[in-house]
């Protein structure tokens, strides 16, 4: 039981990744091998017992069950679900059974004693059972709104010619029975043996195309057998509950049926963007379900999907020739037949279990090596210590740099003297430079140390930019004692340095540079006012979204952003109007963070913007918002040229909702962007869940 | 000729972007140079009638547009599509792996004109062949300092050292050529030679030429960082 189990595992294993393998070729082909691992679920008790061969690789964990149990089986009248496979039982098999095979055969019935298995065949017994009856009562509800329908009147001159043309395209041997029926919103397919397709009563009301794309997709269903693989995958769901596997198998086989049928509607010529509205309308009808026995034209499961495979434009719609389906099957068969004839084998060998486990023996660990290189680097590090008492400066900056790339703490001591101490401000600079690069806390104290008293205006920048990389708080006070140097230089390093540390100490310096004469530093005195995020500074940045840079002004608007805090607003609404389009981007963009439940008028006047970057942001804002009164002006961006613009339309759109935006997406289902597409047809399948 | 070329190095420098290859040829350190006057007005004077090629390099210095590769994205930079020097100057940037080249630049390897010497050398130790490797080698031990200057130089900008690259040079650290060590300390720095530690440190602290030493200390900088 267990092997079949295993078996059945395998087999839908390889064509779950088949199918994958397959995602870009035609729908047919996927339902087709689908329809074959279905097919072979079945299949596969049986080809067990007739293979003519053995192939002894499974793990023997064979637990079967005992002939009594067979017996209750039996008197239950059902199939055996999973067909035993003990190749003792076998009795056609020529070769004779393995040894490994009796051993497990007869652990197999030692097992089959306990109860254990006698509760999971109950329960397997139940369940099937149960939803065996629901498929039954699903083709009783069916058939019973099949008979109540009232066929459509053969003089019916309308349907009954696209019938005939859709049934001479699909080469449909009899005639299918039409009927109408004001129990259903949805078309169907149903009936094996004498097909019908009922059609709501609203299809009076429906276009010649919508009518024959309707009647090529239920047609396609039933020359293509459709109707009989949705039974027999009924049933195999059934027989194989438990298997999750299985219930994707079936779950695929629906949907790759239901795409090969649009393809079928497209090859007939039907537009896509017309077929997409036809398919949409009839599932945003609101209406009575159909049991899934029958074929409904449009399930919410998978919708979006089927959508976008419609309007793709390049997805193969061939269908299969019968030579190639039965090319495909006896392939399949043959692939199938090795998996039949495996039998448990008598367990992997111990010595096997070894081999494969077996570790290498450990390596003797390089720190013999390792040593060496640390010593090496170690005697570097004090050759070059040594040299920073050349005689000649650029020998010196060379020892000093070099010392600062190996970025070993031990040199330390030795940069910072040369800090102190080097008569040649390169050096001392390059010394600097290189304690930022080693990065450690134990250099904060001589590099602070020697800011105070640096006399040369470089030296003083590189100790501020080290003292930033090192990043420790306790130097945000000798930072702060520089916001006021003479040179430009050290007073942006400060400021950098001191967004560097993040530390809330640092905002009072901040502050008190935000009237620097240097555009720079003021640029990133807001930047680091808008990483520190504390309220004391919303004033001061503020004021800065009124700087004559707008450079500065760009950088407090994107700071206020990061403050989420709604007394900005007023600031934000009149940089939407900046002459500069970069501090309009950044409005829009800051506006966005305000968590605000109405849109602000100057927000969607944006929405108009010459600049395409502006637009986009207003639209993201405006999505992000809700506000039903920005969809006119969203939905005047559905045509806008550019394609960054449109998806930020349709996003917004498809986040706001109503009546309107949904109008609004339908249109977009046919732009020429496949992304765009995709998000109106996500949005639109969403709005009905 | 010297002169231009040591000029057009302090172009590279004072535009702020020094490949350390080409640094070598300049007289003072590199790093140090700063954007003074007297250094723009030696530039000024250096450039005054230089011929187009060394000319286009040395505007391409200032620009700072060392690399060129932001304009690739744009079908090149607008500015130098129509001058043969650029042409010219846009192909040595290009990768070079066509073997058909190295016999031509083995001989120049040994041309009278030292700036044919040095730029051969160079061009070798980008052309990604083992011939390119072999000839670079064979004229290590030229009787001519410029030549085996050249040639460690080409040795120092291959990509990666190729098996017997590494020995010849650091015997080169012991070259009579103050020139030629100098070279040999910076290509074994390039090259990230982890062997050549222990030597570099012995020329760090005993050769005489300082230039020597600061080649040696930036290279064990690179090697064990």
């Amino acid at each position: 039981m267990i092997d079949t189990l295993i078996k059945a595992t395998i087999l839908l294993a390889v064509v779950t990744i088949a199918a994958h393998v397959l995602r870009k070729r035609s729908a047919a082909l996927r339902h087709l091998l689908w329809t074959l691992a279905i097919v072979g679920l079945v299949a596969l008790p049986v080809l067990t017992a007739v293979v003519p061969f053995r192939l002894p690789i499974l793990p023997a964990m064979t637990s079967s069950a005992s002939p009594s149990q067979r017996g209750v089986e039996a008197d239950r009248s059902t199939p055996p679900p999973i067909e035993d496979a003990r190749p003792s039982e076998v009795a056609a098999t020529p070769s004779a059974p393995l040894a490994s095979d009796m051993a497990a055969t007869d652990l197999g019935r030692v097992d089959t004693s306990s109860d254990f298995v006698r509760v999971l065949l109950m329960a397997w017994l139940t369940v099937f059972l149960l939803m065996l009856m629901r498929f039954v009562a699903g083709l009783v509800i069916v058939n019973r709104i099949a008979g109540r329908a009232v066929p459509i009147a053969v003089g019916d001159e309308n349907w009954r010619s696209l019938a005939d043309r859709a049934g001479r395209a699909l080469d449909l041997k009899a005639p299918v029975d039409l009927r109408r029926s004001d129990e259903v919103a949805m078309p169907f397919a149903c009936g094996m043996v004498k097909p019908v397709v009922v059609l709501p009563v609203s299809s009076s009301e429906w276009t010649l195309e919508r009518r024959e794309a309707v009647l090529m997709h239920e047609f396609a269903h039933i020359s293509r057998g459709d109707l009989a693989m949705n039974m027999l995958s009924h049933v195999v769901r059934a027989l194989y509950w438990f298997h999750p596997l299985a219930w994707l198998a079936a779950y695929r086989l629906r949907v790759e049926g239901e795409r090969a049928c649009d393809d079928a509607v497209l090859r007939a010529g039907a537009l896509p963007s017309d077929y997409a509205e036809h398919l949409l309308s009839i599932v945003r009808t609101v209406g009575s379900t159909v049991p899934s026995v029958a074929l409904a034209m449009a399930r919410r499961s998978d919708f979006e999907g089927r959508l976008l495979a419609i309007l793709e434009p390049g997805v193969p719609r061939g269908r299969l020739t019968r030579m190639r389906a039965a090319g495909t099957a006896a392939l399949f068969l043959l692939a199938v037949m090795p998996l039949a004839a495996m039998t448990p084998a008598g367990g992997i060998e111990p010595t096997g279990v070894n081999t494969m486990l077996q570790v290498a023996p450990p390596q003797p660990t390089t720190t013999a090596g390792q040593a060496g290189a640390s010593e090496q680097s170690t005697a570097a590090i004090a050759a070059l210590s040594e040299t920073l008492n050349d005689a000649n400066p650029a020998v010196r900056v060379a020892a000093v740099s070099s010392l600062g790339a190996l970025g070993d703490p031990k040199a330390i001591a030795a940069l910072a003297k040369a800090l102190r101490e080097d008569a040649d401000a390169r050096v001392r600079e390059a010394a600097a430079n290189a304690l930022g690069e080693i990065d450690d806390t134990r250099a904060v104290a001589p590099l602070l140390e020697v800011l105070k008293t640096e006399r040369a205006a470089n030296v003083r920048e590189k100790i501020v930019r080290a003292l930033g990389e090192i990043d420790d708080p306790s130097a945000v006070g000798g930072i702060s004692a520089v916001v006021k140097d003479p040179a430009v230089g050290v007073r942006r390093a400060a400021v950098w340095a001191l967004g560097e540390l993040e530390d809330p100490s640092a905002v009072p310096a901040l502050l008190s540079m935000v009237r620097d004469e240097d555009a720079e530093v003021r640029r990133h005195v807001a930047e680091a006012l808008g990483q520190l995020e504390n309220p004391a500074a919303i004033d001061a940045l503020i004021a800065l979204t009124r700087d004559s840079d707008a450079e500065v002004r760009t950088h407090a608007l994107s700071a206020l952003g990061n403050f989420e805090d709604q007394r900005a607003l007023p600031a934000m609404l009149v940089a939407l109007k900046d002459p500069n389009s970069e501090v309009r981007e950044h409005a829009a963009d800051a506006i966005s963070n305000l968590d605000l439940k109405v849109a602000p008028r100057p927000l969607i006047d944006a929405l108009a913007d010459p600049n395409r970057e502006v637009r986009h942001n207003a639209a993201h804002a405006l999505g992000n918002i809700g506000d039903e009164a920005a969809v006119p002006g969203l939905k005047r961006l559905t045509s806008d040229s550019d394609t960054d613009v449109r998806r930020a339309a349709a996003e917004a759109l498809s986040e706001i909702g109503g009546v309107e935006a949904v109008q609004a997406l339908m249109g977009m289902l046919k732009d020429q962007d496949p992304e765009i597409r995709k998000i109106a047809a996500e949005a639109l399948g969403k709005k009905r869940r | 000729m010297v002169r231009i070329l040591a000029t057009l190095m302090l172009a590279f420098s004072v535009g702020g972007c020094v490949r350390d290859g080409n640094a070598q040829s300049a007289g003072a350190p590199a790093a140090i140079v700063r954007d003074d006057t007297a250094s723009v007005a030696r530039l000024l004077r250096a450039v005054r009638g230089s011929d187009p090629v060394l000319c286009e390099l040395a505007t391409r210095s200032v620009d700072m547009d060392g690399w060129w590769s932001r304009w690739a994205d744009m079908g090149g930079n607008p500015l130098e599509t129509d001058s043969a020097s650029a042409a010219l100057i846009m192909w040595i940037q290009r990768d070079h792996n066509d073997p058909a080249v190295v016999p031509r630049l083995r001989a120049a390897l040994r041309d009278p004109d030292a700036c044919v010497r040095r730029v051969a050398g160079s061009f070798l130790g980008r052309v990604e062949h083992p011939s390119a490797v072999a000839a670079l080698l064979g004229a290590l031990d030229d009787t001519n300092a410029d030549t085996r200057n050249a040639a460690v130089i080409g040795l120092g900008l291959t990509d990666k050292p190729a098996p017997g690259v590494v020995d010849p040079l650091l015997r080169r650290l012991r070259d009579e050529s103050p020139l030629v060590r100098r070279s040999a300390a910076w290509a074994l720095g390039s090259l990230e030679a982890t062997g050549a530690m222990e030597q570099l440190i012995d020329v760090l602290q005993r050769d005489a030429d300082p230039r020597v030493r600061q080649a040696a200390a930036w290279a064990l900088g690179q090697i064990s960082g």
